[in-house]
């Protein structure tokens, strides 16, 4: 082997290493992002298997009865004060005042009836939470303590002193104060901090149906309790509800309080109606039945709710997130794309030479600016522009637009060079034949170019979808699924997104939480739509090529 | 008509000579520029109807351009401009400003070195004339793609596979779909710059059968590099040298007896 030989040897090997460098990387990355998420449902699972457990399951499913009465009850109190209202209109000597008055009377006696009848399931509900908060609370301790049993006996410690085998922890219904410290103090003169932090002893003092001191779980109290209290109030309510239904008929003073009232009564015939399903649902509650791990993987892709630091549940739907994202991104490419297509198809056919050199350079420069500076533009300028028409400054409105802002670079550039890439020779075979330049553009460059601008767009596309910073600033962060029913005042909704909630929640969450991976499958998500987006622009960008 | 044509080879023996016929193209003291590159010297030039004129001569002498200019798509290039001189088609100045170059382009077509098909079907690429015309009637435009196909002798080739994409095509039957698609316009010139050049013998000789064809119908100027080919399709020739016409006659006397000396230097091989 000669020396040139050699030498081009190492000149391979610099760039075969670089290459192979950047592989590996994003093979670890890859890696390292579903190591970390992918135990999230293994995870969720289990927490959803507490929120059984616990009978927060069943205390939601009160809550919600009770939410449905407590709207039914706004309503009556429309009725009522708008009938009050009225009635302070009415001067002494007319003559319907009498009547009015007593109508009146009577709607109110009518609001305070129902508004009893509701306090019942109120004060059902607050007992069922409180018990299944402290069991929730008793089956965070229980797990907690067998792990740190576990993670004891593997690290061999002398723990004569806690002889309960894991089996025995399992089968425990409750843990006293006092034991707790206990344990916590064994492991601290193990100079084992670790393991002493993860005992949390100041739970359960002031537990009302145990003595203080003690935690315990109180899952077949509810059991009881559902079967006999629950039925109670039903029954009361029942009757309530349905004499209110039939006899009460009331002579309103307005004329749209008979029509409002007419309203209540179908809404509670309906009502009346869900009462059945709410009672079957808290019979076949059972805390014992298995929390199956699909559900785990269906309540992250199709969950409709992200909710984290709540008192009862946590849940982790990213449906919310990314309709977020997915709404910006649309809002984003639907601005983009005619005006990063329209300025290529500009400078690359009608702009002059010098045209071309000052708006190529224009244009590009926009996606050298900070992305932070962008979303400053937005909050203080563009909020208040799209205010008008929005009832918030910060909506997927504004951040839309500020994407699209980010955007037309990527597209303007590779649409340009998809459009310059048409050889020559075609456009002039077309203006040969007699075709002006804009037919020649429309129906020869174009169409040449179009897999070319669709590769643009959905590298667009993926620029978008990725965007953190401007989000974050301007998007408003509501989290919740978009209302789609409320036709165009749907693009004025604040929402959040997969990349916003990442960079917001990351820095406070626990490390090894289920909050934590949580994100990453977040995270995760995100890597997978850019890797589609990455495979679809480049599977059509080389269809382009192979055609010349 | 068939008459008329079998006449016309005889018609113009000399440029010196007074001819009786109007010439479909006549230039005059030409000067043609790229910014302040003159590659164009004071050429002076007629092109009669229905005959092949043949443009020879070594690289970068001003062929090509003086055909773009024919058909004005030198207009596309930043700073390209006439120094001086006209050309003249049918008696009209076609730089002049009332001349719509639209027209003109669909008056004087244009074939390519590398055939250039669109990257549609069949179809489309002869189509795409009329379609720009805005001829909607299915009828009349099948009928003209089919007519053009014929007289582009591709007909019988492609007539099962119109619908097919255009680059499944050799490069002799892209060539020949582009020059179909040159007809269907329906124009009276045609220019063809070494439209074979890129072809071997057998899609060369077929092409060049075309272009016999056609001057029964059609005045085609045609580039070429290709002395023989010059000597087998054209009716006469016309040598430039260095941006200038040296000599332009009958192609039978350009080969066999030029005039100049530089004209038969370059033919016989000595440079170029
Ligand atoms: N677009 C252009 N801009 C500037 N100069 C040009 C351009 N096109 C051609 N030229 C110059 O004009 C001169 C004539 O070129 P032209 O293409 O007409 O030659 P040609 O006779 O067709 O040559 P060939 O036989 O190689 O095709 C050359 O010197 C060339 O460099
Ligand atoms: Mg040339």
């Amino acid at each position: 082997m000669n020396s040139s030989q050699r030498k081009e040897n190492w000149i391979k090997i610099f760039f075969a290493s670089n290459a192979v460098t950047s592989i590996i990387i994003l093979g670890l990355i890859t890696l390292f992002l579903f190591k970390e998420g992918i135990e999230f449902f293994g995870q969720y699972r289990n927490d959803l298997q507490r929120y059984r457990k616990s009978g927060m399951e069943y205390a939601n499913v009160v809550t919600k009865q009770h939410d449905d009465l407590t709207l039914l009850y706004r309503y009556l109190e429309n009725i009522l004060s708008q009938e009050t209202a009225a009635l302070e209109t009415l001067t002494t000597d007319d003559a319907s005042r009498t009547s009015a008055e007593k109508h009146t009377k009577q709607m109110l006696e009518l609001t305070r009836d129902f508004q009893n009848t509701k306090e019942l399931l109120l004060i059902y509900e607050k007992k069922v939470v409180k018990w299944a908060a402290e069991t929730k609370l008793f089956l965070l301790t229980q797990s907690d303590m067998i792990d740190v049993k576990e993670e004891a006996l593997k690290q061999g410690l002398p723990l004569e002193d806690f002889p309960e085998t894991v089996a025995q922890l399992e089968e425990r219904t409750f843990f006293t104060h006092k034991e707790l410290i206990r344990w916590q103090n064994y492991f601290i003169r193990h100079q084992r901090e670790d393991l002493a932090k993860r005992i949390n002893p100041i739970v359960g003092t002031e537990s009302g149906t145990k003595e203080a001191g003690q935690i315990t779980s109180l899952t077949p109290l509810i059991q009881a309790s559902a079967k006999q209290q629950y039925a109670e109030i039903l029954s009361k309510q029942k009757i309530k509800l349905s004499s209110l239904l039939n006899r009460y008929n009331p002579n309103f003073i307005l004329p749209e309080s008979d029509k409002d009232f007419t309203k209540v009564k179908t809404a509670l015939t309906e009502y009346l109606s869900t009462v059945p399903l709410y009672e079957q649902r808290l019979s076949e509650w059972n805390p014992a039945e298995p929390y199956p791990l699909h559900r785990a993987f269906s309540g992250f892709l199709l969950g409709k709710d992200w909710v984290t630091n709540s008192a009862r549940q946590d849940w982790y739907g990213v449906l919310p997130l990314l309709s977020g994202s997915l709404l910006v991104s649309m809002i984003a490419l639907a601005l983009a794309i005619p005006f990063g297509v329209g300025s290529a198809i500009y400078v690359n056919q009608v702009a002059t030479a010098r045209e071309q050199s000052i708006i190529k350079p224009c244009i590009e420069f926009i996606s050298a600016i900070p992305s932070v500076l962008i979303g400053f533009f937005g909050i203080a300028v563009l909020g208040g522009m799209v205010s008008f028409v929005a009832d918030e400054r910060l909506n997927s409105l504004t951040a839309g637009f500020l994407l699209a802002l980010m955007t037309v670079p990527t597209i303007f550039t590779l649409a340009e060079d998809s459009l310059n890439n048409v050889p020559r020779a075609l456009r002039d075979a077309s203006l040969s034949l007699g075709a002006n330049r804009w037919q020649t553009c429309a129906r020869v460059i174009f169409p040449s170019a179009i897999t070319g601008i669709i590769s643009a767009v959905l590298l667009g596309f993926g620029r978008v979808i990725g965007e953190t910073m401007v989000v974050l600033l301007c998007a408003g962060n509501r989290i919740a699924i978009p209302d789609f029913t409320s036709g165009l005042g749907v693009f004025a909704q604040p929402v959040h997104t997969m990349t916003g909630i990442i960079a917001q929640e990351m820095g406070e969450v626990e490390f090894g939480s289920i909050h934590y991976r949580a994100l990453f499958m977040v995270g995760i998500a995100l890597f997978l739509i850019a890797l589609l987006v990455n495979f679809l622009s480049q599977t059509i960008a080389g269809r382009y090529k192979a055609n010349y | 008509m068939q008459e008329a044509i079998t006449t016309s080879p005889e018609r113009s023996p000399s440029t010196d000579e007074v001819d009786p016929i109007d010439p479909a193209i006549r230039i005059r003291d030409l000067d043609f520029l790229y910014g302040s590159n003159q590659v164009i010297h004071n050429v002076s030039l007629d092109i009669f109807p229905k005959e092949v004129m043949a443009f020879i001569g070594p690289s970068g002498c001003g062929k090509s351009t003086l055909l773009r200019c024919l058909n004005r798509m030198n207009d596309l290039v930043d700073g390209a401009r006439i120094g001086k001189g006209s050309i003249e088609i049918h008696g009209v100045d076609v730089h002049d400003k009332s001349v719509d170059v639209i027209e003109l382009r669909k008056k004087v077509g244009m074939v390519f070195q590398k055939s250039n098909p669109f990257p549609k079907s069949i179809y489309q690429n002869v189509a795409y004339g009329l379609q720009i015309q805005g001829v909607k009637s299915k009828r009349v435009v099948d009928q003209k793609v089919e007519e053009s196909l014929r007289k582009a002798a591709l007909w019988e080739e492609v007539k099962d596979r119109l619908n097919e994409n255009a680059y499944g095509l050799s490069g002799g039957q892209q060539q020949r779909l582009c020059i179909a698609r040159t007809l269907a316009v329906e124009p009276e010139i045609i220019l063809m710059d070494e439209p074979c050049s890129a072809l071997d013998p057998v899609a060369t000789g077929r092409v060049e059968e075309l272009i016999l064809e056609l001057k029964h119908e059609y005045t085609i100027v045609v580039v070429t590099h290709n002395m023989q080919q010059a000597g087998r399709i054209s009716d006469r020739t016309a040598f430039f040298y260095l941006g200038k016409l040296i000599e332009c006659d009958r192609t039978k006397k350009i080969f066999l007896n030029p005039s100049k000396q530089q004209t038969e230097d370059y033919i016989s091989g000595k440079f170029g």
